[in-house]
């Protein structure tokens, strides 16, 4: 890899409000390939700040692929071109000099523009807050042994625990589906002893409350698993409609 | 929202509109879609036995009776649950999304997903025009609906001239492949689609399900589009 700078061309959202119409804006960047994505962004800013023109506004956090709030649509995948990677993760070595690169926010109406590449994704802890929890009581941790939990419980729970509930499912979703985040979250709880308390009602409200914001629903085509960046699996949507069907039988 | 003191009879009315359960009512009624055309097909692949065995099925098919009906109007109640929850659930994925990408790239999914829909407005629009061919004959009635003739129990329907004849116009013919090609690919995702919806297709069943769509989407295809190519070259009824 050379280490000499690349001229980037940059096409990205710019939206000053939530009402107000956005447009594309054409920018042009010296990147270094060591750059994380988000440093050239930097660098596009402070070039802007120097200019005198209000920087490009992005959400960020961790930068180091825990938190999910580096949300962002690059050349039409969520996250970039890379598998299992956040934005923050993502390097300016998968480019090329002369490239452009086009970026814009997730678009779902449950997800409203707050500003440029920044989107309100409290629906989410919505959904969250609707039933993704257990109420059992928390105190100090437990021996290892005293609650069994199968292995294969354990790994699946553990694969679906991994959702940093970034939003990349619905913005990649062609319907703007949530389904894969609800139904990480069900299928993590609800595979676990711990989470059998609530597991009838947990998927209910859950499903309630994104219909409630407005998310489309799930035709099987596979976009969030491959634009994943936990890489968590489609098949929780199945659990999610086993579930579902599920509570659908309880008698209450 | 979400809540559990609602009356019951609320929260069972909100639990059978959400997006699953209109899903799941959309899978099932593509389940019984989907068995009714391998049904279908194999029925009509009769029609390579010769005028015989062809016209003997259909005798047989029309003098079900009562049963009849009740499978028309059994299958007519699937079709609109079928077209109901789709017009429904596809109302709302539009609407989940009003502002669209500048670019959005595909990785995982096909064609025939993406293309559902309009695949299955042709479809609605062949029904129709099938049933008023084949099973009303009020659409291309020269082409020898009223036929009839001499079977071992008396008087019957001829059923295979009607389908030589009809297939033998090669505007017809091709309608019919056109819409078994539109059929194929609607199968092809959907009768994957449908097994993950009811929440079938995990674990060991993953790879099966997944290949079932594709698998029937070629059977049903070749099988169906087999029959109007058979007339046209000759095949069957030249003599
Ligand atoms: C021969 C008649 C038909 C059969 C056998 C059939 C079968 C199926 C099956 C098996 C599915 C998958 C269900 C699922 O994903 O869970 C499906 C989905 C669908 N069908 Fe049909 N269908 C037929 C006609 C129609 C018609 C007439 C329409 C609409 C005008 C239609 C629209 C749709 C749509 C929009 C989907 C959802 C697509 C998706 O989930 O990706 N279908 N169909
Ligand atoms: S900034 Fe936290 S995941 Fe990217």
């Amino acid at each position: 890899m050379s280490d000499e700078n690349m001229d980037i061309k940059l096409k990205v959202w710019r939206q000053k409000g939530p009402t107000q119409a956005g447009y594309f804006e054409d920018h042009k960047v010296s990147a270094n390939p060591h750059m994380s994505f988000l440093e050239m962004l930097d660098v596009l800013n402070e070039q802007l700040l120097n200019d005198g023109k209000e920087p490009v506004a992005f959400d960020h956090d961790c930068r180091e692929g825990i938190c999910g709030a580096c949300s962002m649509v690059i050349d039409g995948a969520p996250h970039g071109p890379r598998k299992g990677t956040t934005t923050c993760q993502l390097h300016m070595r998968e480019y090329n000099d002369g490239d452009e690169i086009v970026i814009e926010p997730w678009r779902a109406k449950a997800f409203p523009v707050i500003k440029d590449l920044v989107v309100d994704r409290r629906a989410f802890d919505r959904i969250q807050q609707a039933g993704g929890y257990v109420s059992v009581s928390t105190g100090s941790s437990p021996d290892a042994n005293a609650i069994p939990i199968g292995k294969r419980d354990a790994d699946e729970a553990f694969d679906y625990a991994a959702c940093i509930g970034c939003g990349a499912c619905v913005a990649a979703c062609p319907n703007a589906s949530a389904m894969l985040f609800v139904s990480a979250k069900v299928a993590h709880l609800s595979l676990l002893p711990q989470g059998q308390v609530e597991r009838v009602e947990r998927v209910r409200k859950m499903v309630d409350a994104m219909d409630f914001e407005g998310f489309g629903g799930c035709t099987n085509h596979g976009e969030c698993e491959a634009s994943c960046p936990k890489t968590i699996s489609v098949d929780a949507i199945g659990l999610l409609n086993r579930e579902y069907m599920r509570a659908g039988l309880s008698r209450d | 929202m979400s809540s559990g003191n609602a009356p019951p009879l609320d929260r069972l009315v909100k639990a059978l509109t959400s997006t699953i359960s209109l899903k799941i009512v959309m899978a099932v009624t593509g389940i019984a879609g989907a068995g009714f055309v391998i049904f279908h097909m194999l029925g009509n692949l009769q029609m390579f036995l010769g005028r015989e065995a062809y016209n003997t099925y259909a005798e047989f098919m029309q003098n079900l009776g009562e049963l009849k009906w009740v499978a028309r109007l059994g299958l007519l109640g699937i079709l609109f649950g079928h077209v109901s929850t789709a017009v429904l659930l596809v109302q709302r994925n539009t609407a989940a999304r009003p502002e669209g990408y500048y670019t959005q790239k595909r990785k995982r999914t096909s064609v025939a997903a993406v293309y559902m829909a309009q695949l299955g407005i042709v479809l609605l629009l062949f029904i129709i025009y099938h049933i008023l061919h084949f099973t009303g004959g009020m659409i291309h009635t020269d082409l020898g609906y009223e036929l009839v003739e001499m079977g071992p129990n008396g008087a019957r329907r001829d059923l295979y001239t009607h389908v030589i004849n009809s297939f033998s116009n090669p505007l017809i013919a091709l309608t019919y492949v056109a819409a078994n090609l539109a059929l194929a690919l609607h199968l092809a995702h959907g009768a994957t689609s449908m097994f993950k919806t009811i929440g079938f297709g995990v674990g060991r069943w993953k790879v099966p399900v997944e290949a079932i769509g594709p698998a029937f989407g070629v059977i049903v295809g070749l099988g169906n589009i087999s029959m109007p190519i058979a007339v046209l070259t000759g095949v069957i009824g030249a003599n």
